[in-house]
């Protein structure tokens, strides 16, 4: 991972995806009009935040399958870095909301679920600062880790699904799949989610470097 | 396996049936709790509110009860189950254990809470199989909850900001089964909540099989 190409080949998509999102044609439809181009970067920006989360739940099992003090070092990167994203996707997507359902917040299943995966994951940050052991504290946050990704997987996958939601593809909603997201739009959108999983994954590198250099250095 | 897990929950209702003061300060609790909202309400509740501030006394009172789960296990004597049991008997055993004592607490605030405030309930059986699937997954998510609490210097307290974001989709659920339990005496509609509701039971108790040993080992 130390290598150059994929950090470039991460900024290039991304600035693609600015370009291109803002730039090329999208289907007009009622209600949405131009805001349609936020789903480049509203919805990216979830998909990174979840894979970053998938990423710091690796690393957490890993770090229980031998006790690796870089793994909850790197477990944790991940995860403020896709505490980070998840929080640009919710700013992005009140502003969104704004524009298409009138408010900054309404009460959906899928904005409920983020909602609480902040809360969770705030939980996991607290919970790391309140175990003194340092061998413990890593154990302790690896497990609840995992249990705060399953448990995120049910909110924002499972529970949506089963009440009604503003959301497309949710309670007689047409996905944007089924016909919105044409294939022009296809071209800038999966490019971008690339590029933003790239690059959380940069910035969460650069945060494991910092960490580890503190943590060498309190214990030198 | 089974053998340690039946030994050691038979040890747990040993334990509680000695010092009944536990048990008896958890059903004050929900006495009160019922009481002030009897009170605050004057007694006259519109159903959806019913059911939402059901759950919320059976929330707290689960979290209270399952506090200090592990307060003998973690510490001092924790050395010494060690060299006796697995941990996954440990952990199994808590869980049913838990289990047992939050369904036989939510039963007891149903009883007194529909004494307080009425019951609009029209699908009884729906409901107590709620009531059943539900106070078993509360259990089993706040077990290891507790157990990663107890890791920790202010436990109290943060077993509530742990387990409140994990327990929030379990408790939406709840009420909205319970909702459908107000006006639909068929168990097949609330068939789909109540299938979620074990599976997300299932779901739990596995993810504490697997991750407590983990957290025993010290």
């Amino acid at each position: 991972m130390q290598s150059k190409w994929w950090k470039i080949l991460g900024i290039l998509l991304i600035l693609y995806s600015i370009i291109g999102g803002l730039l090329f044609p999208v289907p007009q439809l009622n209600i949405l009009n131009e805001t349609i181009r936020n789903l480049y970067f509203h919805v990216t920006m979830w998909f990174s935040m979840i894979f970053l989360m998938l990423f710091s739940m690796i690393q957490s099992i890993r770090f229980l399958n031998g006790f690796d003090k870089t793994r909850d070092l790197k477990a944790e990167a991940y995860a403020s870095t896709g505490m980070f994203m998840g929080l640009l996707g919710l700013l992005t997507g009140m502003i969104w909301a704004q524009f298409t359902w009138g408010t900054f917040w309404v009460n959906d299943p899928k904005l409920n679920g983020t909602a609480v995966t902040m809360l969770i994951y705030l939980a996991y940050f607290i919970l790391r600062n309140s175990v003194e052991n340092e061998d413990s504290r890593a154990r302790v946050s690896a497990i609840y880790n995992i249990l705060a990704f399953v448990m995120m997987i049910v909110f924002i996958g499972v529970l949506p699904r089963m009440t009604d939601s503003l959301h497309p593809g949710n309670g007689g909603n047409p996905a944007f799949g089924n016909y919105d997201l044409n294939s022009s739009m296809r071209m800038v959108f999966y490019p971008a989610v690339i590029g933003w999983i790239l690059l959380g994954i940069w910035v969460a590198q650069l945060r494991y470097r910092v960490k580890t250099l503190e943590f060498n250095k309190e214990n030198s | 396996m089974f053998h340690q897990v039946k030994e050691l929950v038979l040890k747990d209702i040993r334990l509680n049936g000695r010092e009944r003061n536990a048990l008896y300060s958890m059903l004050l609790y929900v006495l009160s709790t019922s009481y002030v909202a009897y009170l605050s309400f004057e007694g006259v509740i519109d159903k959806n509110s019913w059911v939402a501030l059901f759950w919320i006394i059976v929330l707290f009172a689960a979290m209270n009860a399952c506090l200090q789960s592990f307060k003998k296990e973690l510490n001092e004597q924790g050395l010494f189950f060690y060299t006796l049991a697995n941990p996954r008997a440990i952990i199994l055993a808590k869980t049913v254990f838990n289990s047992g004592l939050l369904i036989f607490l939510t039963l007891a605030s149903y009883l007194v809470y529909s004494l307080f405030l009425g019951n609009p309930i029209t699908a009884n059986i729906s409901f107590i199989l709620c009531i059943i699937l539900g106070s078993s997954a509360l259990a089993s998510v706040l077990t290891l909850i507790s157990a990663i609490a107890s890791k920790t210097t202010n436990n109290a307290g943060l077993m509530a900001v742990l387990s409140m974001p994990l327990l929030f989709p379990l408790l939406l659920n709840l009420i909205q089964t319970s909702q459908i339990c107000l006006s639909q005496n068929n168990l097949f509609i609330a068939g789909n909540q109540l299938l979620f509701l074990a599976l997300l039971n299932i779901a739990s108790v596995l993810l504490s099989y697997l991750l407590f040993p983990y957290l025993w080992r010290d």
